[in-house]
């Protein structure tokens, strides 16, 4: 098991550097029910599969890839790349003992990101709380198609770690190695979340070292070490520039969605901040009071904004109000109104919890396909005997049946229909009738099938 | 399988209106159910039946009556799961 997400992930490892390695995989993994979470170049990736089901994989798989392979060599090492090559130390990081044991040891465990005493919250969402005035760079040249409109498929993450010309502002390489394990291990918790399948994380990782000083009064902390980042990637200033890499990047990786996220030890306005809808997330390594072993679940919640989820602590201000993410919610969980405070969440605290609020904001499927018995019940003979039940997503499309249980052969013993009511905007309440054609008494269940939704 | 919303309408107060729908491949295992749009708690507001014709060896005509058992008109939309 890696981390503590409870989630039985393997890694998996190619010698070819071509992209038919992750087509390969992936054809792999939906033949034998696994599902790749992970993937860091061509040759490095993580599956989600049954324990029971490993070896199964790995012989679905061509004769160049291995599932957990026993022993890596140095020379496949040295030929990784390096996003590959992170990839890789950061998964033996996640299985290692020290990792398991720090997250049992998690400071602040459980405690709502507005209440460590030796911690401040993470920055809030919105652009306007990031440091300094946007310059006129910081407009998007254009939003053509949203990049990270809902959390579901694939989601292509630029992770940029930013060094400065000093040692305090460098990442060592067990540093380096400890942020791609962090957001893996917060990347498979949130995207895990998903009710239909995992979301697939495609990461490019650069390490860019620029010259600038650290200004502490500087107007805008981020563009002193972002701009020259950006630039040592071929990208302009500002925010737009950032948008212009994140379209790239889901190009590149053929994936539904895209973001960058920022790792520094530069000053910044706040240890963690993101722009709700994306398209970047900024953290610091220390991580704040919080520590770089809780980085996973802020950077879950950083990306909860990205995808266009609120904060849900009382001093982010927030309200039971609006119209939040995919489908336009409100936040219903936000401390300052919601009933006893909320429930836990990872919006609200530093928890493993997501509460019935988020799911929503984030945009995953709340209809999943699936079937079951709503209710059993008796009709007397020959009489017609009426249901309800409330509270169905309107959006979900669900059709009923009934059948009776009491065991009668020679001729049909029930007939059923069904009247609709739209109970309110989001919700509708069915209305069952069961006529017992019979001349005595007959159970009953009424089941129902979600088939999805619009 | 896939869903959908073939149509939407509006039913007067206390009426029926019938809907149909043309050219489904006749292999394709289709169901319909109706859905009112406007809220309006505490009773139901929509009824509806499916009748089917084979209008030629391979495609299918679905035929759905629409009843409102309120007295005030009632959107609806007409939804189909196509299942196979």
């Amino acid at each position: 098991m890696a981390g503590d997400v409870h989630v039985h992930e393997e890694l998996v490892l190619g010698r070819a550097a071509d992209e038919g390695v992750a087509a390969s995989l992936a054809s792999a993994a939906e033949r034998t029910n696994a599902h790749v979470l992970h993937s860091y170049g061509p040759r490095v990736a993580v599956a989600q599969v049954d324990p029971t089901e490993a070896s199964v994989l790995a012989e679905a798989l061509p004769g160049d890839m291995s599932v957990a392979p026993a022993q890596i060599t140095k020379s496949a090492r040295r030929s990784l790349s390096e996003t590959e090559r992170l990839g890789l130390a950061a998964f033996e990081l996640r299985t290692s003992g020290g990792f398991a044991e720090a997250k049992a040891n998690r400071p602040f465990a459980d405690v709502v990101w507005d209440g460590a005493d030796d911690a401040s919250p993470p920055g809030c969402a919105e652009l306007a709380t990031a440091p300094g005035p946007a310059s006129p760079a910081d407009a998007p040249s254009h939003v053509a198609v949203p990049l990270s409109a809902r959390l579901s498929g694939s989601v292509a993450v630029g992770l940029v770690i930013v060094e400065g010309p000093t040692t305090a502002l460098q990442f060592d390489a067990a540093q380096r190695a400890k942020v791609v394990a962090e957001t893996q291990n917060g990347a498979t918790w949130l995207g895990g979340r998903h009710p239909v399948q995992p979301v697939t994380w495609r990461w490019d990782i650069d390490v860019i070292r620029v010259d600038a000083a650290p200004d502490p009064s500087a107007a805008d902390l981020e563009a002193l070490w972002r701009d020259p980042a950006m630039a040592a990637l071929g990208y302009g200033p500002g925010l737009a520039g950032v948008q212009a890499y994140a379209e790239d990047l889901r190009l590149q990786q053929g994936s539904d969605w895209a973001y960058v996220t920022f790792f520094t030890k530069y000053p910044t306005g706040w240890f963690a901040y993101a722009s709700i809808g994306g398209p970047r997330l900024v953290m610091q390594y220390d991580n704040d009071g919080w520590g770089p072993d809780n980085i996973d679940r802020v950077f879950a919640h950083e990306t909860g904004h990205i995808f266009n989820a609120p904060d849900e602590y009382a001093s982010s201000n927030c309200n039971c109000g609006g119209t939040w993410g995919y489908y336009g919610r409100p936040n219903a969980n936000c401390a300052n109104c919601a009933a006893g405070g909320g429930v836990s969440c990872i919006m609200r605290a530093n928890t493993w919890d997501m509460c019935p609020s988020t799911p929503y904001h984030l945009g995953f499927p709340i209809c999943p396909g699936r079937l079951g018995v709503q209710f059993r019940g008796n009709v007397a003979a020959s009489s017609t005997r009426r249901w309800f039940t409330h509270s169905w997503p309107a959006d979900c499309h669900v059709v009923w049946s009934v059948v009776p249980t009491t065991v009668r052969a020679g001729a049909g013993q029930i007939r059923w229909d069904v009247h609709v009511e739209r109970a309110s905007t989001g919700y509708i309440t069915y209305w069952i009738s069961v006529t017992n054609l019979t001349t005595v008494p007959c159970d009953i269940e009424a089941r129902y099938a979600v088939l999805g939704s619009t | 399988m896939r869903v959908g919303v073939q149509y939407r309408g509006q039913v007067n107060a206390s009426a029926s209106e019938r809907v149909f729908t043309y050219n489904w491949p006749a292999d394709w295992h289709v169901l319909w159910y109706v859905t009112p749009t406007n809220p309006r708690s505490g009773a139901p507001q929509i009824d509806f039946d499916t009748e089917v014709e084979r209008a030629t060896a391979d495609r299918i005509t679905y035929w759905i009556m629409v009843r409102n058992l309120t007295n005030q008109p009632v959107d609806y939309e007409l939804r189909y799961a196509v299942l196979n």
